[in-house]
């Protein structure tokens, strides 16, 4: 492992480069990096999957999609609304 | 032009109130902690709302806008529990998922978590919200921040008053953890 970190970075660095890659682009040199470290590293392979199901679980997040009763929620943003005037 | 004598009056209002709260809180609930914040955060929308529904665009749905007041409220959330987490209870110590050469720590290794059908979808975000509701409560704020998605990264950290580096790092820790719950949850449920 250890010339394989050096040369291709450790798991946590390229952990840490998956996430900052869907802040900003990579440095080149980095990219190449992490690019050859997937490669080779079935572990941070499949953390970057999972990384990028969790990003579109995250933005799509739906709630419990039982409805949930809201009556009470309701009278009382109403009776809010009518103090608020 | 939408003018002033246009603006929304209050039994087409409370219309909105009847037509929407279920949608708004349902989407609230699964974007903080607690139940209540949840509806209170729907309350102050709608507060929001008719103080501001001189500038309600007719051109836009009621929906739409009422969901991009209570996005802004959610994200007031979160960003007072940022600056406060003290109140949100003592963090908890970081689990360290690597070992000392930087290698995944046993256990931690990340595996396939198999997935094989729409059932196993539904698994994971059921998985992905308890996990969630786990996060000590500013990592959860950057992650709800990022995906609130209504302002991009420089203006979320400016807000919060933390540079690039540490908000991209803390979400990253934040979603290492979670990663991590989840593939525990999947182990559990699949033995």
């Amino acid at each position: 492992m250890g010339l394989m970190h050096t040369l291709l970075l450790s798991c946590r660095k390229a952990a840490e480069l998956i996430e900052q890659q869907s802040f900003a682009p990579l440095p080149p040199g980095q990219k190449v990096q992490l690019w050859m470290h997937t490669r080779i590293c079935a572990g941070c392979k499949v953390f970057q999957h999972q990384n990028e199901l969790m990003d579109r679980l995250l933005e799509q997040r739906v709630a419990e999609p039982l409805p949930i009763p809201t009556t009470q929620l309701e009278k009382r943003i109403i009776a809010a609304i009518d103090n608020h005037n | 032009m939408p003018t002033v004598d246009q603006a929304v009056g209050r039994s087409e209002f409370d219309g909105w109130v009847h037509a929407h709260t279920g949608d708004l809180l349902r989407y609230a609930r699964s974007r903080v902690r607690d139940e209540a914040v949840a509806e209170d955060l729907v309350q102050l929308a709608f507060i929001a709302a008719w103080e501001g529904r001189k500038k309600f665009a007719q051109q836009s749905s009621p929906r739409t806008w009422l969901f991009s007041i209570l996005k802004n409220k959610i994200a007031d959330h979160w960003r007072k529990a940022y600056r406060d987490p003290v109140v949100h209870g003592v963090e908890p110590m970081d689990l360290d998922f690597f070992d000392g050469d930087g290698g995944w720590a046993p256990g931690h290794i990340p595996q396939e978590w198999g997935l094989d059908g729409p059932d196993d979808d539904e698994q994971i975000q059921r998985f992905l919200a308890d996990c969630l509701q786990q996060l000590p409560a500013h990592w959860r704020a950057a992650v709800e921040m990022k995906f609130l998605k209504e302002k991009d990264a420089d203006a979320i950290c400016q807000e919060l008053g933390v540079s690039a580096t540490n908000y991209w790092q803390q979400i990253h820790r934040a979603k290492v953890r979670l990663r991590d719950c989840i593939s525990t949850n999947m182990k559990k449920h699949r033995h």
